[in-house]
């Protein structure tokens, strides 16, 4: 464990230049560092940008912010930093972003903690809040939906609740902008207010107090050490509640052991008294407070009338209706997507060439040629393939995608999907990047964030690689679909899906680990709104763009001068037999699917040139040798961009590890289908 | 039984009917709703569904079955969860007569 970084006792919340310096420098008095936290889907990230204005992904989709954004601003005149924290429900070891949010928390201290706490079920997200109080940081809650809360017919004492928790409580409605301004100056009070010890002190049941305040003896006394970093309270209740990260810091103090085997004493008699397991026990018991705090604090005005947003998520999960709508949405985003898209990539596709051929007039008469062709082909190349893949295809995918996740139907879906997936050891939220992955798979594999252990995520990830992207799709319907026909394109779609469930089986049974069961929070249906949508797209096509261009245009320049080299000819002879014995394929289709590591749909265009230059044309291909060609595209190594979004998620053995497992199979996969297709269908 | 607690559900028990037998999440009919008696299955799992606000002696109410043992939706703690099947089975919860709790 890190030890603590430079930390005074010093318990005033305005510190002059002279003390020690943090991780972030010197901190002065007009500068505050304040932490969201809350559950997901709460709108933190709304009141997040409401207050920075710096784009961040938003979204109606449970446990999305995974990474800690951050974004600055000024106001009354200090110089505000803030920090959002990944959206729990609680603060235990249960999952790596809990671990780093707590650990923030106590570690860094920021100078306050907003908790965004929706209105509209207290109870629950009092849950956290409780923790947080646990943890003893400074608190401000903003009360966020109460519009929504006022909907369902619930009206909050935010004084009471306020009085009764010994914290502030803003109101607010954060999608409209409401109540804004009034949580950021009672933060500001807050942050300038000398720390006092809180006047308010939350207990739980007797017998859980008994055993807390002799577990805080004993870690006062033998472990001086955690609690300089956590507080005793803190650290006694995490260790009845058996949390395996704070036992392990404890048991690798001297002392610890002694002060773990006394703690076991207790939980034993915890767990006889109440008949559960000690984390159940306690949490539990904070439910319980949770739930007096949210009843004396609620005020029911009116019942609640089945609304059209009911309606519409019976519909959605219907056992029937569900799925027929669920195929027509998925059919109905595939529709606009292709059918736009491939009308302004070609768009896009003739203005680039014309420029590139601008260039190319522009720069020969001053640069050598392999500079030019390096420069040209190269970075320029590299630049518009990213463009012709990110505008067309891309950005009407965030776009569609943005609105199914702001109106709250993507949990549905994964409702609906759930034990579909679990027959590949994944649960429902999984469908969600398998979705993604039909547009491009660099969010794709991001998106496996959303599962909840590494196991999850990089099974997930795993399997979303081999689904195929709009790219792909280019290259499938472009020439199965085009010069083989329609059918044989859907089929090489159906195989697709056998394939992706069949390996996700045997991956399944191969990583070790226990699968982990489907618990979601199924969001109320929400009209989207456009500015949130249209900054998401933004945000997100910049990702996309910071992940994938680099690494594009890299590989075009390598590529290119390997090209320029004079290589060419060598590889295409020694991946002539794997070509033509093995495949079935022209020796010199190894070509395009060269460079296709770089941009899948860039594979067509090449197959096509490359022919050209030896007096063919696409047609001449049979149609075994068209669709063993698009089937190797469609599995063979995700694209560069999708590999550095792996390595970026799993670090770079895993990505090489798919790397390697996909070419395998891509080239086993190809090489069978051409000796079985041959016999039924003779070139 | 599990793992060496003896059960005694003190805390709940006046809000159980010894009358009515206990059944899991995934056996309950959808509108109906009951109380949760204990949950069974790993640690984890279990700490799990009580950090979402399963806890013994919490009133939930199905909403809606997926089919082909596919997941439940529940109203809990005035929030709606998405249950997969597997998970349901490891809730058991003492429905609560219809006529009793509808006002």
């Amino acid at each position: 464990m890190k030890t603590n970084p430079a930390k005074t006792p010093c318990a005033c919340g305005n510190q002059s230049a002279t003390t020690p310096p943090t991780q972030k420098g010197f901190k002065r008095a007009d500068e505050l560092t304040i932490a969201l936290a809350g559950n997901a889907n709460v709108g933190k990230s709304v009141i997040f940008n409401q207050l920075t204005g710096l784009n961040q992904v938003t979204g109606n989709w449970p446990g999305k912010t995974v990474e800690r954004a951050e974004g600055t601003l000024y106001f009354e005149g200090k110089n505000i930093r803030v920090v959002d924290l990944p959206g729990t429900y609680s603060l235990s070891a249960y999952s790596m972003e809990e671990i780093v949010s707590r650990d923030y928390l106590a570690i860094e201290k920021p100078d306050i903690i907003v908790n965004v706490v929706d209105a509209s079920a207290l109870e629950r997200n009092l849950y956290l809040t409780l923790q947080l109080l646990e943890l003893e940081v400074p608190l401000v809650i903003a009360l966020n939906q109460i519009d929504f809360a006022a909907k369902k017919g619930l009206k909050i004492d935010t004084e009471k609740l306020s009085k009764a928790l010994g914290v502030e409580v803003a109101p607010t409605v954060a999608v409209a902008g409401t109540g804004i301004t009034e949580l950021l100056s009672t933060v500001v009070t807050e942050a300038s207010k000398e720390k006092k010890s809180r006047t308010v002190q939350l207990v739980y049941g007797k017998e859980i107090e008994e055993r807390i305040n002799a577990v805080q003896s004993l870690v006062v006394s033998k472990l001086p050490q955690l609690c300089a970093t956590y507080p005793a309270r803190w650290i006694a209740i995490k260790l009845l509640e058996k949390d395996s990260d704070i036992a392990e810091k404890a048991s690798a103090i001297p002392d610890g052991k002694a002060v773990l085997k006394r703690v076991e004493e207790l939980i034993s008699e915890l767990e006889k008294v109440h008949g559960e397991n000690s984390p159940v026990v306690v949490a539990s018991e904070r439910y319980t407070l949770a739930s007096k705090l949210a009843k004396d604090a609620v005020v029911i005005e009116a019942k609640p009338k089945i609304s059209i947003e009911q309606t519409l998520a019976t519909i959605t999960t219907h056992k029937v209706l569900g799925y027929l709508i669920l195929a027509g949405v998925v059919a109905a985003t595939f529709a606009v997507i292709f059918a736009g898209g491939s009308y302004l990539s070609a768009l896009l596709d003739q203005g680039l060439m014309w420029l590139s051929a601008g260039f190319k007039g522009l720069l020969t008469p001053v640069l050598p040629t392999v500079a030019v062709d390096l420069l040209v082909n190269g970075v320029l190349g590299g630049v518009a393939a990213g463009i012709t893949i990110a505008l067309p295809y891309i950005v009407p995918f965030y776009v569609i995608l943005a609105l199914l996740e702001d109106s709250g139907y993507l949990p549905r879906a994964a409702f609906l999907m759930d034990n579909v997936m679990h027959k590949i050891g994944l649960h429902g939220k999984a469908f969600i990047p398998m979705i993604l992955g039909y547009g491009c798979t660099v969010p794709a594999c991001i998106g496996c964030r959303i599962m909840e252990t590494q196991r999850e995520r990089f099974l997930s990830a795993f399997v979303v690689v081999l689904i195929p992207c709009a790219a792909r799709t280019v290259v499938i319907l472009g020439l199965v679909g085009r010069y083989v026909g329609l059918t044989a394109a859907l089929a090489l779609y159906a195989f697709d899906l056998v394939l992706v469930f069949a390996l996700g089986r045997i991956a399944f049974k191969v990583l070790p680990g226990e699968p982990v069961g489907l618990i979601m929070e199924m969001p109320s249906y929400k009209k989207p709104s456009l500015k949130t949508l249209a900054i998401k797209t933004w945000s997100r096509t910049k990702d996309f763009v910071y992940v994938a261009f680099p690494i594009i245009i890299v590989g075009s320049i390598i590529i290119e001068a390997f090209a320029l080299s004079g290589f060419m000819p060598y590889f295409v002879d020694a991946a002539s037999p794997l070509m033509t014995w093995w495949l079935g394929l022209p020796a010199i289709a190894a070509i395009p699917l060269l460079f296709g590591i770089l941009r899948k749909e860039l594979t067509l265009i090449l197959l096509a040139t490359t022919l050209a230059s030896i007096g063919l044309g696409l047609e001449s291909l049979s149609a075994v040798q068209m669709i063993v060609f698009a089937l190797i595209v469609m599995i063979y190594i995700p694209c560069l961009a999708a590999i550095a979004a792996l390595k970026r998620e799993f670090g770079w053995k895993k990505a090489i590890y798919i790397a390697v497992i996909d070419i395998g199979l891509a080239l086993l996969i190809g090489g069978l289908a051409f000796r079985i297709l041959s016999i039924f269908l003779p070139a | 039984m599990m793992f060496g607690i003896k059960r005694n559900h003190e805390k709940i028990k006046p809000l159980l009917d010894c009358s009515v037998k206990e059944v899991s999440l995934a056996d309950m009919q959808e509108g109906e709703k009951g109380i949760i008696t204990h949950t069974i299955g790993g640690l984890g799992a279990m700490h799990r569904l009580a950090e979402m606000g399963l806890t013994p002696g919490c009133e939930v109410k199905l909403l809606r079955k997926g089919s082909f043992h596919g997941p439940v939706e529940i109203e809990v703690r005035c929030a709606c969860l998405a249950l997969g099947y597997g998970l349901a089975l490891k809730v058991f919860v003492q429905p609560v007569k219809a006529n009793a709790n509808e006002n």
